[in-house]
């Protein structure tokens, strides 16, 4: 791409971001409520149908880690990367089971975190004061990840500009100043807006990216013969490392507070459920472009573009180098906005769940005597500031193993499964036993995770054990969840009046 | 309310048997020049959302645990 063609891409990213900017600013003021309310912020007043759902499901799911860290870890790894796009299907079946149920008790009981519903069920303000830390600090790692795939577009673009290192920083600086201001006046109201937008450029880039891709090597059939046997199935070593990550994904998706957030924000029971069945359809192109990881290996122009950056960074680029390399530059401008906002949208929404919890869950704890404008008001400045400290995240993973952002995150998330999860369903847990096997199981998972990387940067969450690798999520999980039956089990039963 | 959870428990376990453990990874049989390995959760993708959409469609409003409307426990 020539200084012209560079130009282009870039003006159009421009103008689109503009565009982005504005519906954020709208959002404001669309269906508008109380926005001094943190229920009516964070939820956006529980009045989005099915269809706005449905984009802020998508938004909030399928973020830079499916667009960008997939095709990553399909380029590093071969098959085995596919898990992390695999599992989608069973991602909802097993959020169908308890989060519209989680929904209903939230309505009932005026919910708005996970935390809530913890507090009221285990009538315990420690325990929900804990999982609401556990929660902020769980979505660092997660947040990073989207910051990671922010940087990585700006670097594709600005590649080759003078001082092109100086001019990264500045647009990253400047992308998350508006993304503070836009979380901070809109909520989540304005994120919606701004997942419609993203959604549908991610749709355009992502079958686009598809449709010209595979013809250009020759079909799948071509391309999947040609490559090493590693790109086409796993070593069966792999596969219990294959089944359970997936399996440590699956449940710890919809323990992510933006996730429940989210959810919570649905108008009713019925749509959310629907949404739910929607979304893996979201999924099916989303997986084909994810094999572009694999395919670029016969795309000599996007492996020349890649080679001009260090080995650690070339994966995270594998979509940003296609688009920039095989299409003309407008449309190139047009599909990396959508992947840019891919990632910016996403981390909003994790940024206002982050607010919620502090807010709600920790600040008026222990100071009841804050105003509800006070809430809110600390809700928003947090949500502003968490984004700043997850930059702190970017340096412990490489780029190209930036999958590795979320699976760290999950082996805190799922941690809540035994008190969010299995507490709507029964009540037999003690909080201390709760207290204790989250505490525990995060030290394990946090000490396993640090010495399998030789406490260097991370490029792995499988633990080697005698059956095979397993990834560290599931083993914590398991940790938590004996300490909580046994420790439930000890403690002497009160008399509930 | 029972046969929500049937039905439901059905889905469930047809959509994990189907790809929690990596059975299908082999190369053949192939779909348009894709190996099974990835075909095989492409096309669940789109049999899991039917099945999702008739638990959906079935359940209407309902919850899977018993609500507070319809009876409190515990307190």
């Amino acid at each position: 791409m020539d200084q012209l063609g560079q130009l282009e891409m870039f003006s159009v990213f421009v103008v689109l971001f503009a565009i982005f900017v504005v519906l954020g600013f709208y959002g404001a003021r669309f269906r508008r409520g109380n926005l001094n309310d943190l229920g009516d912020w964070a939820l956006a007043g529980r009045k989005l149908g099915s269809f706005l759902t449905f984009f802020l499901q998508g938004a909030d799911w399928f973020t830079a880690y499916s667009i960008l860290a997939i095709p990553s870890s399909v380029f590093v790894s071969g098959a085995f990367g596919f898990f992390g796009v695999a599992y989608q299907t069973m991602v909802f079946a097993f959020a169908m089971i308890f989060v519209p149920t989680l929904w209903i008790r939230a309505r009932e009981r005026g919910y708005i975190t996970a935390s809530d519903f913890v507090k009221d069920r285990f009538r315990s303000t420690t325990l929900s004061i804990f999982l609401a830390v556990v929660g902020i600090v769980a979505v660092l790692p997660y947040m990073a990840l989207q910051i990671t795939g922010l940087q990585a577009v700006l670097t594709a673009m600005l590649y080759g500009t003078v001082g092109a290192s100086h001019v990264e920083e500045i647009a990253l600086i400047i992308a998350f100043i508006i993304l503070a201001a836009f979380t901070f006046t809109s909520g989540l109201r304005g994120a919606t807006l701004g997942a419609v937008m993203k959604d549908v450029l991610v749709w355009i880039a992502l079958l686009s990216i598809v449709a010209v891709i595979v013809p250009s090597v020759g079909g799948f059939g071509h391309a999947f013969q040609s490559l090493p046997a590693k790109y086409s199935t796993i070593n069966p070593s792999l596969s219990l490392a294959f089944s359970t990550s997936m399996l440590g994904v699956v449940i710890s998706a919809y323990l992510w507070p933006h996730n429940i957030n989210a959810s919570l924000g649905a108008s009713s029971a019925g749509r959310l459920k629907r949404g739910f069945a929607l979304a893996p359809l979201y999924a099916v192109p989303l997986a084909l472009a994810d094999l572009m990881g694999a395919l670029v290996l016969k795309v000599p122009s996007a492996l020349s573009f890649l080679s001009n950056f260090p080995t650690s960074y070339r994966g995270i680029l594998v979509i940003p180098s296609l688009l920039i390399t095989k299409f003309p530059p407008w449309f190139a401008g047009l599909a990396l906005l959508g992947v840019f906002i891919g990632g910016l949208v996403p981390a909003a929404v994790m940024a206002i769940a982050q607010g919620n919890l502090l807010a709600r869950n920790i600040v008026k704890e222990l100071r009841p005597s804050t105003s509800e404008k006070g809430v809110t008001s600390i809700a928003k400045w947090a949500s502003a500031a968490f984004k700043f400290l997850a930059l702190a995240f970017v340096f412990t993973v490489p780029a190209s193993y930036a999958l590795q952002f979320y699976l760290v995150g999950a082996i805190l998330i799922i941690q809540l499964m035994p008190a969010v999860f299995l507490g709507l369903y029964s009540d037999w847990f003690k909080s201390q036993a709760l207290i204790a096997g989250t505490a525990l199981s995060i030290a394990a998972g946090v000490y396993m995770v640090l010495s399998v990387n030789h406490f260097k940067q991370i490029t792995t969450t499988l633990y080697p054990t005698p059956l095979g690798s397993i990834y560290i999520g599931v083993i914590a999980l398991a940790i938590n969840l004996l300490v909580t039956v046994v420790v439930s089990a000890a403690i002497p039963r009160r008399k509930v009046a | 309310m029972k046969r929500d959870i049937y039905l439901m428990a059905a889905v469930t376990i047809f959509i994990f048997a189907a790809y929690l453990w990596p059975w299908y990874n082999s190369v053949k049989p192939t779909l348009f020049g894709l190996p099974f390995f990835y075909w095989w959760v492409i096309v669940m993708y789109v049999v899991g959302s039917v099945l999702l959409w008739v638990y959906a469609s079935v359940s209407g409003e309902r919850g899977l645990s018993r609500s507070e409307t319809q009876g409190r426990e515990g307190k």
